[in-house]
């Protein structure tokens, strides 16, 4: 067009043939244009250009403002009718903002929690400039972590002094250890760390000094809460700590409480790094800082000069990996950077702070949020296209007194919107009571992941809260907006037969069978986990651990002890051993025939002769350890049938009396075999066991009960360990408890995808009362003429609900077959799982089934009673 | 009938009258500008005209463009008799309020 005249300038023609009411009722490009053109002749083309730039900006600021002011007219008009229509439409009023509600409350459970999470170490000035150091481990025996998130001693050190933009680096290892200060110890948990933690973190202190806290060898920075556990209220500053095997340690200064969260979780004391050697000469600590063993205990922050700097050093990590890397692990082990904000809820890392949180397991919960959102916003579709039935005329009318298409849509857009605003309001009460009931979760308790309820004091959430709103209200009210302005007015006024293209009862009928398919699948999924859990609670072990309690040994003597315990009346029996099987610790050094060959991974414990009979383990061949034979304790093993298979021995009684290699080189010969027992939880399979009888690694004591009562035992056995130890109290652990405990987290997750699968399920139902509601309000008539021709009531509630259970029972075939399969999918991860039962499918089904014909009869039987003479008179 | 107008409105209409037959934009703008010698700038003059066709004082209607190439689309206006009215409206409360008052401003310059 511009080329037309050759003199205004493209975009300018092109504004101002953009705006269009005003190009519309006064020809305004033409007439600028025009005008143009005499003052190009009179002035020259410069001066025109800059008039033309004037003059379009003028009219589109002027344009702009006069928009304005029709837009907030129309927008109170928006309102008003808003208003009136949910007024008019209570029911589908409350359904939408109730179903919007509960699936808006859940998305914003989760921004909170993400947010909260996120929030951690937020409040380190530095915060920017900090990156954490990571050992990057290819041969791990988990497939979903990464790496270490430790690195060795000497890292820290040797980034400080040769790498020109770090600015300062620290050393940081985990601490605990026994205070004996008051008559029993008290364990206090923390980190050993360089002089420049305070440098890097913004930990405030409220008494010492920053700079020198940490300088000298034993000094100890206390938390306010543990100074005041030990001190009162007198200054601590100065005084002596003595901790049980590192030493006498001065006060050094006092950390003022930090409310918000970190990474390091809260720690009760801070040591200087430099202790650490005085401890390594005293043998008091392993793995040596400057040994590559250290790998697995020391955390390296460093603090980079200029924020930028952190792609530089990235760069250099190979290099240094190569250089500090051992030659036999370089293939293995690589270090690598993660930035300060990014440890929490990021990478997978063995040995990661207390208080970091992996992403892997947040994968699944936005996704569980989005379906919600998703069921909500179909419930809206569903019933708005249903309810436009109604609402033809109207629209018809409109258009015929002049109102354009966008006006419709944003007509109801803005309808959309104000339900949402509705819902969302309710959702903000909603999850007031939401989050302490989530918190209460036990998983989420032993976890460390509660919500904040501080984070709902930020503004800016409500700004986040407010944008979703609009999202959602776009996602759900986007296409009945557009659906409903399509009408044209005159077929609109006639009537909704005469609308046609595309079948809004197909849309209606996908969009509800999508919503039945998803809460069938995942009433079926919750079902076979549970299923899963009972069928875990009862399975056969092969060891018998109902009646155990383990006591954590310390420095005491087996033999004397053992006696003491045995005295007492509820004991059925004693024995020893280096970890707890099932809940403990596990050591994995390997099995093989004869030092040629590669290892087969085998697991380790130690146990005493009567630890077999005690758990009720069955000998298949061989003998049990005996204090008889005087080698027993160096060159006897015990394996399981696995190991028997692993190590290539034909049967169990062949391999009684050959030797084997255990780690790297112990030579042990197998004096029996037993029969194989789950050691570890029931998710990991049964994998080779060796057992060895090494008094000096006794750390527990089992005791089998017969008594019923928990406290009973417990006293008994402090009194017992009184007799021995004064100072520590007693470690005292039922297996019950830690049973219970493992449970529990299987259950958090369980009733967390219940209190889902429970939303998706109500969401469900809201939109099929809302549809039920509207037929039989559609259908009055019909109704009545039916009876009056002689329907029964059953026959009329049954001519209503036959859609609906119809559009069930076709989502049931695809969800029960997928359903199954995808539960059995996910059971492929647990070795020990049961046979998925099929008449859980059926049952489902059912179970649907009842609720669904529970919700729509409670509308068609009202709408079938209705008495025909009355229904009929009206019109 | 609604026959207050600014006095923006009553300039323009004025000069859309001045103008009989050839108002259009550029030149109510011109003779605008000919008559009380300052500019007005065509973002406010198109709203004041539009407010003016809301009233009903203003008829528009739009002339064809030239055949010949570069023929540019013209909307010419045209006052309604509500527009008359309104400006005999304005020209009576004018005298009424001026009445006897023009000695008050004989000594200003």
């Amino acid at each position: 067009m511009s080329e037309r005249h050759g003199t205004t300038p493209r975009i300018a023609g092109w504004i101002l043939s953009r705006l269009k009411f005003y190009d519309d009722q006064f020809a305004i490009r033409d007439a600028i244009e025009e005008e143009c053109e005499e003052i190009r002749k009179k002035e020259g083309r410069i001066r025109s250009w800059i008039w033309i730039w004037y003059h379009t900006l003028e009219i589109a600021c002027q344009y702009i403002f006069w928009k304005f002011q029709w837009s907030g007219i129309m927008i109170k008009n928006y309102l008003k009718i808003t208003f009136r229509t949910l007024k008019k439409n209570k029911a589908f009023s409350i359904i939408n903002i109730c179903g919007l509600a509960l699936s808006m409350s859940i998305c914003l459970m989760i921004m909170i929690f993400i947010k909260d999470q996120k929030s951690s170490d937020g409040f380190h000035e530095k915060k920017d400039r900090i990156v954490r150091i990571y050992t990057t481990d290819n041969a791990i025996e988990h497939p979903e972590v990464k790496g270490w998130a430790t690195t060795p001693g000497f890292l820290a050190p040797y980034l400080s002094d040769n790498i020109p933009f770090v600015e300062d680096a620290v050393r940081v290892r985990m601490m605990g250890a026994n205070v004996l200060k008051t008559k029993t110890a008290i364990t206090i948990g923390g980190f050993y760390a360089d002089p420049s933690f305070f440098n890097i973190f913004s930990f405030p202190l409220r008494d010492g000094n920053a700079k020198s806290a940490l300088v000298e060898p034993f000094s100890i920075v206390l938390s306010e809460e543990t100074a005041y556990k030990f001190f009162g209220h007198a200054n601590p500053v100065d005084q002596m700590l003595t901790l049980e095997s590192l030493g006498d340690f001065k006060v050094t200064g006092i950390l003022r409480d930090v409310s918000q969260k970190s990474h390091f979780s809260r720690f009760d004391a801070l040591i200087s790094f430099s202790t650490i050697h005085s401890l390594e000469n005293k043998q008091a600590i392993r793995s040596p800082v400057n040994a590559w063993s250290s790998m697995s205990r020391y955390y390296t922050y460093v603090l980079l000069e200029n924020i930028n700097d952190r792609s530089a050093l990235e760069r250099q990590l190979p290099e240094i990996s190569n250089t500090l890397v051992p030659e036999q692990h370089r293939e293995r082990y690589e270090f690598k950077l993660q930035p300060l904000s990014r440890i929490n809820l990021g990478l997978n890392l063995a040995n990661g702070m207390p208080g970091t949180q992996h992403s892997f397991e947040y994968v699944f919960i936005p996704f569980l949020a989005m379906l919600v959102i998703f069921l909500s916003c179909f419930n809206y579709i569903i019933l708005s296209i249903a309810r436009s039935l109604k609402r033809t005329k109207e629209i018809g009318l409109r258009k015929v007194v002049g109102s354009r298409r966008g006006q419709v849509i944003r007509l109801f857009l803005s309808e959309t919107f104000t339900i949402t605003i509705l819902a969302l309001i309710a959702s903000c009460l909603l999850i007031l009571w939401l989050i302490p009931a989530f918190n209460r979760i036990d998983a989420i308790e032993t976890a460390r992941m509660q919500i904040n309820l501080e984070q709902m004091k930020d503004p800016s959430l409500y700004l986040i809260f407010i944008a979703f709103a609009f999202g959602v209200s776009f996602l759900a009210g986007i296409y009945p907006a557009l659906y409903l302005s399509s009408f044209q007015p005159v077929s609109a006024l006639q009537g909704v037969s005469r609308i046609k293209g595309f079948s809004r009862l197909l849309m209606r009928k996908v969009l509800m069978g999508i919503q039945f398919t998803v809460s069938l699948v995942s009433i079926i999924f919750i079902v076979y986990f549970y299923q899963l859990n009972t069928y875990w609670t009862r399975f056969d072990t092969g060891i018998a651990m109902d009646n155990i309690v383990n006591v954590t040994l310390r420095d005491v003597n087996v033999e004397t002890f053992r006696n003491e315990v045995k005295k007492g009346s509820h004991c059925a029996g004693v024995s020893f051993s280096s970890a707890v099987p099932v809940y403990g610790a596990h050591h994995r050094p390997g099995v093989r025939r004869d030092k040629t060959i590669e290892r087969r991974p085998a697991y380790y414990y130690s146990i005493d002769p009567d630890f077999i009979p005690n758990l009720h383990l069955e000998l298949i061949a061989g003998r049990n350890f005996s204090d008889d034979f005087s080698t027993d304790t160096e060159e006897a093993v015990i394996i399981n049938e696995k190991a028997v298979h692993a190590l290539d021995f034909g049967s169990p009684a062949e391999a009684v009396g050959q030797s084997i290699i255990l780690g790297e080189q112990t030579e042990v010969t197998v004096i029996g075999v037993i029969k194989d027992f789950n050691y570890r939880l029931l998710e990991n399979p049964i994998e080779p066991l060796a057992l060895r009888y090494r008094p000096q690694e006794f750390r527990y004591a089992n005791i089998m009960y017969t008594h019923d009562v928990k406290e009973d035992i417990e006293t008994w056995l402090t009194g017992v360990w009184e007799k021995f130890d004064r100072i520590h109290p007693i470690q005292i652990s039922f297996v019950g408890d830690l049973e219970e405990r493992h449970r529990n987290q299987i259950g958090g997750t369980l009733k967390i995808s219940m209190w889902a699968c429970g939303f998706v399920i109500v969401i469900a139902l809201f939109g099929l009362l809302g549809m039920a509601m509207y037929t039989s309000e559609m259908k009055v008539r019909e109704i009545g003429i039916r009876k009056v021709l002689g329907a029964s009531v059953s026959g009329v509630s049954l001519y209503l609900s036959k859609g609906y259970i119809k559009l069930i029972l076709i989502s049931a075939a695809f969800a029960l077959p997928g359903g199954y399969y995808l539960s059995e999918s996910m059971m492929q991860f647990f070795a020990f799982r049961p046979r998925l039962s099929l008449w859980v499918l059926p049952g489902t089904l059912a179970f649907i089934l009842i609720l669904a014909v529970m919700t729509i009869s409670s509308q068609t039987v009202k709408a079938a009673l209705a008495n025909p003479v009355e229904t009929l008179r009206t019109e | 009938m609604m026959l207050d107008l600014t006095k923006r409105e009553e300039l323009v209409l004025l000069s859309v009258c001045r103008l009989s037959g050839n108002a259009y934009i550029v030149t109510v703008r011109k003779c605008l500008a000919e008559v009380t010698g300052q500019s007005i700038n065509y973002g406010s003059l198109c709203n004041t005209l539009s407010s003016l066709v809301r009233k009903g004082m203003v008829d528009s209607r739009e002339s064809a463009p030239k055949a010949k190439p570069g023929g540019r689309r013209k909307v010419l206006y045209t006052v309604t008799r509500e527009g008359k009215e309104a400006l005999k409206h304005a020209y009576e409360m004018q005298k009424l309020v001026w009445e006897g008052m023009d000695v008050i401003i004989r000594g200003v310059k």
